[in-house]
């Protein structure tokens, strides 16, 4: 009597394991991540594009970023945000785009840990220049967004806006 | 007592009476003689001689019995009645059967012997042999030959003198005339007979001769009905097509049979068809001939359904009566029905002929050879038909059939095209997916550049753009002081020190004395810790890291403010304090 019911619970387990498992490696998840950081993207570069003096002192607070170099990386990267944020959405170029974006969650990741190291007094200057002070759980909160852009670049693959099939059929009448 | 001739002209004569008489009698001899080898009959040359006999001796009772050869007994009478002549009749009969008999035997027998049986002076004279009637006087029996003999009777002369030996001798020499002339008679008998049988023969000849004339016409008729035969049966085989068969049939029959016209109806129950060919002076509409009573009259003739195919009964003739009830024409003469199986059969009808003679029972067997002759052509003919049509089945299955292959052929090749499209489809998709899952670095320029030409021209116009260089680059150069120095005149009294820091920074860490006057709060924080400030008293400006020049800015912030001396010094509060000068807090 015993057995089975052990047996019924592992079978359970491992159900509910592989189910989980499918449902963290779909593509619906995946299409939903994309969604959330396409919109993060856009809604962080909205106020950078109109305020470019304040977003320029945040990266300046950084202080990382060269002082030749802030003014410019000020006025585009709020631009270059936006930009990648539509097209993730959309669901053009979402491959190269989710790089793109990892790229610059990593990069702010690595400038907002330096800074923690270093104690800096600076709020995160992500969306607004006001805000809380960095830490630790500001990093965290990069990771994880971090790891939802790994989750897309791996499992995205649904609803994407790309005129392939438009290409296919001129090809298709050649 | 009898007298031979020789006996009788040895005697010599005596008187001239005698002479007389005898010259009388020769005399009578000659005349006797060219009247009787005039006749030509036996029984005239003998019913003369009767009266001949009779008229020289003078007596009116003779008589004349004649043996032939057949046996037979004639006899000839004058004078004697007839129940004395029956008795004698039949003695006689019995008497020559035994003589002859006799005779046979004894072929010694002279011929024209004349023997004097007997010779009465006077009264009847009785042979022991015959019952000789009563009152005859003379008897003489007489042998032409071993086939005929007879006896002379004759009655007292009508004077009542017995026959003297003059009589005698004529009577001797009488018979010989009678014997001679039989002879003759008999010879000439003879030569008419074989004259007959030459004539009778010369007749037979002539109607062999005709006979064979005739057989020979016949059997050249027959070797041309023969002819026309084999002709029929070589020229029809090779005609596949009915209606020039029947045709072609038609005008041979004609041409064999000599016919004026002909027709030939066939039907072909079958497929409900009538064929017909008319050949001859007139043509018929063959649509007007009453065609069910045809076929009935054929159908009629064949009594059961196993004639139509029995070689017996499959050609057969059509008596004129039933022939001329049904067509319309009075002309048709002969006619023969036939019948190649069940459904097929039909009827030749022929006219009278060109010559003017009837159609004789060999040309109706003709006829009917001939179409024997033409039933197997005309099989053959269907069945070359048959196939005909069969080929024509087969070549139109054919045809479907290849232009099936042709429209498969077709089809395959739509498919091919097909599969070629979606195999470039799927090879699109499938580079399409590819690519989508491949990350190009052109993608990067592309977003980079795209991102370049949107946001500057967009800095550029928006009114809360910003200059892309640094500002200090605009500022002119500021008057730079090491940290020594600075602490040397900071701590003299000579000089005051600004941060020039963010708030922030200067709450963190700052040299212990130093005023803080960051840029966003320059006016507020001026007006309360330098708006009384002497000008001319130095200012030493620190602050600065990689991403700003805070220093420079608020020195030439000051320095618009009217002070003079001012002085940057880069070193900040790190240098300040690896110097080992007071840091705050």
């Amino acid at each position: 009597m015993e057995s089975p019911r052990v047996a019924g619970e592992a079978m359970n387990k491992s159900k509910v394991y592989d189910f989980g498992l499918r449902a963290l490696t779909s593509k619906e998840l995946a299409f939903i991540l994309r969604l959330y950081i396409g919109g993060l993207f856009i809604f962080a570069s909205l106020y950078k594009i109109n305020h470019a003096v304040e977003f320029a002192e945040s990266i300046a607070n950084y202080q990382i970023v060269p002082y030749w170099a802030v003014n410019v990386l000020a006025v585009t990267m709020p631009w270059l945000e936006l930009i990648c944020g539509l097209m993730l959405v959309m669901g053009f170029r979402a491959k190269s785009v989710t790089v793109m974006i990892g790229v610059m969650m990593a990069m702010f990741t690595v400038a907002l840990v330096i800074n923690v190291i270093k104690d800096t007094p600076i709020s995160c200057g992500c969306f607004s220049t006001s805000g809380d002070l960095i830490s630790w759980r500001t990093v965290l909160r990069d990771f994880i967004w971090l790891a939802m852009i790994v989750h897309i670049y791996y499992f995205d693959r649904m609803l994407h806006l790309e005129n392939r099939f438009l290409a296919m059929l001129r090809k298709v009448q050649q | 007592m009898t007298i031979t001739r020789n006996n009788l002209s040895a005697k010599p004569f005596s008187s001239l009476r005698e002479l007389e008489y005898k010259s009388y009698q020769l005399g009578l001899l000659n005349e006797y003689l060219r009247e009787l080898t005039i006749l030509q009959k036996k029984q005239e040359i003998l019913e003369r001689f009767l009266l001949m006999c009779m008229g020289a001796v003078g007596t009116d009772k003779s008589l004349l019995l004649v043996f032939d050869q057949a046996e037979e007994l004639a006899v000839y009478r004058r004078g004697f009645a007839e129940s004395q002549i029956q008795v004698l009749r039949e003695h006689a009969l019995s008497w020559g059967q035994k003589h002859f008999s006799r005779k046979y035997i004894q072929k010694d027998l002279l011929p024209k012997q004349v023997l004097e049986i007997s010779a009465h002076q006077s009264g009847g004279v009785h042979e022991p042999d015959l019952p000789w009637p009563d009152k005859t006087d003379y008897i003489m029996r007489w042998t032409l030959d071993a086939g005929c003999f007879g006896f002379l009777a004759l009655g007292a002369r009508l004077d009542g003198t017995p026959y003297s030996d003059l009589d005698r001798d004529f009577l001797l020499q009488l018979v010989e005339i009678l014997m001679d002339s039989l002879q003759l008679a008999g010879s000439r008998a003879e030569v008419d007979k074989l004259n007959n049988e030459l004539t009778q023969k010369n007749k037979e000849l002539v109607q062999a001769l005709n006979q064979a004339e005739k057989s020979r016409e016949n059997l050249d008729r027959q070797v041309f009905h023969f002819k026309a035969l084999s002709d029929t049966s070589r020229e029809l085989s090779a005609i596949l097509k009915k209606d020039k068969l029947l045709d072609a049939f038609m005008l041979m029959v004609l041409g064999v049979l000599s016919s004026r016209r002909g027709c030939l109806i066939l039907y072909d129950e079958q497929s409900d068809k009538i064929l017909s060919a008319f050949r001859g002076q007139e043509a018929h509409d063959p649509d007007s001939l009453p065609h069910s009573q045809i076929k009935d009259l054929i159908v009629s003739l064949y009594l059961s359904d196993d004639h139509y195919t029995d070689p017996e009964y499959r050609v057969q003739h059509v008596k004129n009566g039933q022939l001329q009830s049904i067509f319309p024409e009075p002309g048709l003469e002969m006619a023969v029905a036939f019948s190649l199986d069940r459904e097929r059969f039909g009827i030749i009808g022929l006219a009278s002929r060109l010559v003017e003679e009837d159609y004789s029972e060999q040309e109706q067997e003709l006829l009917i050879s001939l179409t024997y002759n033409f039933l197997p052509a005309l099989a053959n003919a269907y069945s070359f038909e048959t196939i005909q049509d069969l080929n024509l089945d087969l070549g139109q299955r054919n045809f479907e059939l290849s232009r099936t292959i042709e429209e498969l052929k077709k089809s395959h090749e739509t498919i091919n095209i097909l599969q070629k499209a979606r195999n470039r489809v799927r090879d699109l998709i499938h580079t399409e997916v590819s690519r989508l899952q491949r990350v190009r670095v052109w993608d990067f320029v592309f977003i980079i550049a795209i991102t370049l030409l949107i946001s500057l021209p967009y800095n550029n116009s928006s009114p809360g753009g910003i200059s892309l260089t640094p500002a200090n680059w605009s500022l002119p150069d500021q008057e730079v002081t090491g940290i020594q120095e600075a602490a040397d005149r900071f701590y003299s009294g000579q000089a005051i020190i600004v941060d020039a820091r963010p708030n922030e920074f200067f709450q963190q860490e700052r040299i212990r004395d130093a005023v803080n006057l960051p840029l966003n709060l320059f006016d507020f924080m001026y007006m309360v810790h330098f708006a009384g400030l002497d000008p001319e008293k130095e200012i030493i400006v620190y602050g600065r890291n990689i991403s700003r020049r805070y220093d420079e800015q608020v020195a030439f912030e000051l320095q618009q403010r009217g002070h003079e001396q001012v002085k940057v010094m880069p070193g900040g509060v790190s240098q300040w304090k690896a110097q080992g000068l007071p840091v705050k807090p």
